[in-house]
């Protein structure tokens, strides 16, 4: 039941980042069509372009569903394109001028303008109702319809939906290869009996731990994609996707290309892998100093059963905390590995429009991510549920 | 243990499934395979005409005339000549200019269907359509009053200008006309005259019983018009578009270009031209040496030198610089006590190592550039010398113009009515690297000097917005980027500009200057307008308004085994010369 209210709070979040990001959207628009603020045309023409945009953007609407402010305020700023105008307008109502006595008066130098002698003004409360821009705005992500890419014009979700796949792909792998390898290494590195080894190799992990993804991403695409430092390094395939065949979906085209995924899964891994290792290792220690364990030595079982089928089951949910969890943050964390090996995920959909500040298009990747990270939650508590039946949502929860 | 080693044999399967799965490049593959630094976003050059996409469309919509990639100079591609402008001294248009041409009979669109005057009508009227989202060309085509069409010759048609002024033949040739059968099936812009559509108040009144051309507005901004139907004149047609990772453009079977081999913008020597958007240098570069990429454009001076030693031996690239219409300078505003004394900025001019940015920072590839003016436009000034790096003359200039550091902080400073005055200033930054070293350089340089630099980052759109438009500041880095058209310098450097909102940020200008700039503008004959030019270079060498850096170059790799043409004109090179053939001698535009 919170997801929806936290999805409701991050739709406002983003409504007002978006609004109050330090770049003109209007100006933005224009230096698209190829008119640019200092750019060859004369001030009047720019200005004309800038109204006529600003208007069909709706930014002379009401940010919101009611305002507060002094009573000499009009109902909205918003109203007033030239942004120069509204900012010398809102400085001269700071001051206690309404709108009236600013416009007989701005003509005038600031120091030649007479103060009003009454110059504090009440607050007073407007309703702008449903005519607003973030109810507009509300009403896109309702829908899931964010708008069209400022960029090229499709639609936003359409652009997600084609770069989903791949991040989603490299996420699963990435993800079912660190288990697949840091879970058996952990449960192996709690049965080795010497301190002197074990600390070792959880030295060397957090070493590779701390190795920047980045870093470590370069380095396998210059030396293990291509035969420039020998052939005998050329292991993996380029980097980037091949040509699509006509006529396949998007997911067959990305199974077709899983060849190139490897190195970048691989890369992803690696790093995670080093973490979720010593995790593991640390989680099945602890289970083994439980007094069940003592208990099933006494009878009789033998290490590796004790290990596998006890300690570790008992020691599931930390483990699958550390999996799911790791799920957003690979999200996330997929921007440096997409651009790095040319992948056309939603790391690099993001990368390259904050790069444009096309706010449609990072409104709803933020929001999806933001999405799955809950949704994945939600399925690990019910995951919970399911291998420890001792563990229910109680009525607060719920 | 077991599981151990059962996990390792199952990791090394794993790893052997992604084992290098390319296909070697057969030498008879004649597709060359380019980089692109981002995805175009949208192919139609009147809604999106910006640097990524021009680097996709210039082969699909072609101009009728564009700069020859060999000397910059205004070529016919699809008209027969270049127009004559001539004078109209009767009818409506007295006074005015006439611009009368003719499409070539060959020329032809990529479904085979003639390119008419009609179709040059229509893209004229759709960037005077408000609804468009076509500001820029808009405002370019604003002169443009009227063409008129010859029911007997549909080839044929007249510009009609109002005012003539001295870029009216680029700016009539050189749009890339749509076809209007495509562009407009149904007809709607047929129902609008030009005149109707320049008037608000028509417009208006109009739209209240035909709103046709909102809805045609809204399609033609679509993303139908941008990626799913892009038809051209052009030798290469759009064949297949993956968002955000390549784009492929097919070479047109029967091109109707064939028969003119010797222009270089209808030669179609590549089978397909193969755009892969790339934004890491890094991976570009590594999928140059794998053979997936044939040519980066636009890399780093470190990535480009440091490419260019290793393979010195190799030789399996072609190393091209053609220089950029574009150069760096030091803005600076001649409105302030300080900088209003040009002795000031002369002496500033002498403190910045020029020679030393283009070394440290472009490793040498770069040009110096005495003015606002490009060195490769043929009006650049014969004689005059880039201003050397000279400590001691900036110190002579400061102390002859009464700067000396009377208070022994180490600054310079001046009474100026009464009011002490410091040679402090702040240098606006953006994020750019090369902005920060050259004002490093230029900091160190200058406090040799008594001038103290401190420098100030910003985002380059507020620099512009809140600083540069308000005249509220010193110094900022800037670069000024124009085309290959004649440079009309009124915007710029005339005092009818210098005021807020308008593009003189640097507040230069005389009555000299001024006169200069309106009869270099009015001047039909080219050799005169040179000589205007030529003037006006000398009075800015002298007045040192700004510091003027230097102009880049383009900084390109190629494989060997491709020959072709690079260009001054963005984005530096054409493609479509790109011609399969043996390592030879290259020799560079």
């Amino acid at each position: 039941m919170l997801i929806i209210p936290t999805l409701g709070l991050l739709a406002i979040l983003l409504f007002f980042v978006n609004h109050q990001a330090g770049q003109d959207s209007v100006d933005r628009w224009l230096e698209m069509e190829g008119l640019d603020r200092l750019g060859d045309f004369d001030d009047d023409s720019y200005y004309k372009a800038y109204v006529q945009k600003y208007s069909e953007l709706g930014f002379d609407k009401p940010d919101f569903y009611f305002s507060v402010a002094p009573s000499n305020y009009p109902k909205t700023l918003n109203e007033i394109a030239n942004p120069e105008e509204r900012k010398e307008l809102k400085e001269s109502l700071c001051l206690g001028y309404t709108t009236e006595e600013f416009e007989k008066q701005r003509h005038l130098e600031v120091f030649e303008r007479h103060p009003p002698h009454n110059s504090w003004h009440a607050p007073s409360f407007r309703w702008h109702g449903v005519d607003n821009q973030f109810h507009q705005w509300i009403m896109t992500v309702v829908r899931f319809d964010f708008g069209d890419s400022v960029l090229d014009g499709r639609s936003s979700v359409k652009k997600l939906w084609e770069a989903l796949p791949w991040t989603l792909s490299l996420v699963i792998f990435s993800i079912i290869l660190t288990t697949l390898i840091a879970v058996p290494f952990g449960i192996w590195l709690s049965g080795i009996k010497s301190a002197q080894k074990r600390n070792l190799i959880k030295l060397c992990s957090f070493l590779v731990y701390s190795i920047p993804v980045f870093w470590l991403a370069t380095l396998a695409v210059m030396f293990m994609t291509n035969s420039t430092y020998g052939e005998f390094l050329h292991i993996f395939p380029s980097v980037g996707v091949r040509f699509r065949e006509s006529e396949m979906s998007t997911w067959a085209y990305v199974f077709s290309n899983i060849d190139r995924l490897l190195l970048p899964v691989i890369c992803m891994a690696i790093h995670y892998m080093a973490f979720a290792v010593v995790q593991v290792e640390s989680t099945i220690n602890r289970q083994l100093s439980e007094h069940y364990i003592q208990t099933l030595r006494m009878k009789g079982i033998n290490e590796r059963s004790i290990r596998w089928k006890y300690a570790f089951r008992n020691g599931l949910i930390p483990i699958l905390t550390m999996i799911i969890s790791g799920i957003p943050s690979a999200l996330g964390g997929s921007v440096i590995i997409e651009v790095i090996f040319n992948l056309p995920g939603i790391g690099r959909l993001l990368f390259s429009s904050i790069n444009a500040a096309d706010w449609n298009v990072i409104s709803l990747v933020v929001f999806m991510i933001a999405l799955i990270s809950i949704i994945v939650y939600f399925v690990g508590d019910l995951i919970y549920t399911w291998i420890n039946p001792k563990v229910r949502f109680s009525k607060t929860e719920i | 243990m077991n599981r151990l080693i059962t996990s390792f044999f199952l990791f090394l399967f794993i790893v052997s499934l992604g084992c290098k799965t390319d296909k070697k490049v057969s030498a008879h593959d004649l597709p060359i395979k380019i980089r692109l630094k981002a995805d175009p976003q949208k192919i139609n050059p009147m809604v999106y005409p910006v640097s990524t996409a021009r680097e996709i469309y210039q082969y699909i919509f072609l101009s009728l005339a564009d700069f020859h990639p060999d000397d910059l100079s205004l070529t016919p591609i699809l008209i027969e000549a270049l127009p004559k402008g001539e004078r109209i001294t009767e009818g409506k248009y007295a006074g005015g200019t006439k611009f009368s041409m003719r499409f070539l009979d060959a020329a032809k669109w990529s479904d085979g269907t003639d390119i008419t005057a009609a179709d040059y009508l229509f893209t004229v009227k759709t960037a005077n359509n408000t609804s468009v989202n076509a500001a820029g060309w808009r405002t370019y085509l604003k002169e443009i009053s009227d063409v008129v069409l010859y029911p007997d010759d549909p080839k044929k048609f007249d510009v009609i200008l109002a005012n003539d002024y001295m870029v009216a033949l680029e700016t009539v040739t050189t749009i890339n006309p749509y076809p209007k059968h495509i562009y407009d099936p149904n007809g709607v812009m047929d129902s609008w005259t030009l005149e109707e559509l320049k008037d608000s108040d028509k417009v208006s009144e109009r739209l209240k019983v035909d709103s046709s051309i909102l809805a045609f507005a809204k399609e033609f901004n679509s993303a139908k018009f941008s990626r799913d139907v892009v038809v051209g004149s052009g030798p290469y047609v759009l064949d297949q578009w993956e968002a955000d990772q390549y784009l492929i453009l097919k070479r047109q079977e029967n091109f109707w270009g064939d028969a003119y081999p010797n222009n270089p913008f209808l030669q179609a020597f590549p089978s397909s031209l193969q755009f892969s958007v790339v934004p890491d240098e890094a991976t570009a570069l590594t999928l140059l040496k794998s053979g997936e990429l044939d040519l980066v454009p636009g890399m780093s001076s470190s990535s480009f030198d440091a490419l260019r030693k290793e393979d010195e031996s190799e030789g399996d690239y072609r190393f091209l610089t053609p220089q950029l219409i574009r150069y760096y300078y030091i803005g600076l505003n001649n409105r302030t006590a300080q900088l209003s004394d040009k002795n000031v900025r002369k002496a500033l001019a002498y403190l910045v190592d020029v020679e030393r940015i283009i070394e440290t920072l472009e490793l040498g590839i770069g040009t110096r550039t005495i003015g606002h003016f490009n060195p490769a436009k043929n009006y650049y000034h014969p004689t005059l010398k880039p201003v050397e790096h000279d400590v001691t003359k900036a110190k002579q200039l400061l102390d002859n113009s009464g700067w000396k550091d009377t208070n022994d902080n180490g600054i310079r400073d001046k009474m100026i009515e009464g009011v002490l005055y410091e040679l402090d200033f702040d240098i606006l930054v953006s994020a750019s690297k090369l902005g920060q070293r050259v004002s490093l350089i230029f900091q160190e340089s200058a406090k040799e000097a008594g001038i103290n630099i401190e420098l100030v980052q910003k985002e380059f759109r507020l620099i512009r917005s809140e600083n540069i438009a308000k005249r509220d500041y010193d110094m900022a880095t800037l670069v000024s980027t124009s085309d290959a058209a004649p440079v009309d310098p009124y915007d710029k450097w005339h005092t009818d500009n210098d005021v807020i909102g308008k593009r003189n940020e640097t507040g230069f200008g005389t009555t000299e200057s001024d006169e200069i700039i309106e009869n270099l503008r009015a001047e039909t004959n080219l050799d005169q307008r040179n000589i205007y030019y030529h003037k006006l270079q000398e009075i800015m060498y002298d007045e040192q308004p700004v510091i003027f850096l230097y102009c880049p170059k383009e900084k390109m790799a190629l494989r060997s085994s491709f020959n072709g043409k690079s260009s001054s004109n963005r984005p530096g090179y054409l493609a479509n010369t790109f011609e399969y053939a043996p390592v030879q001698e290259f020799s560079e535009n």
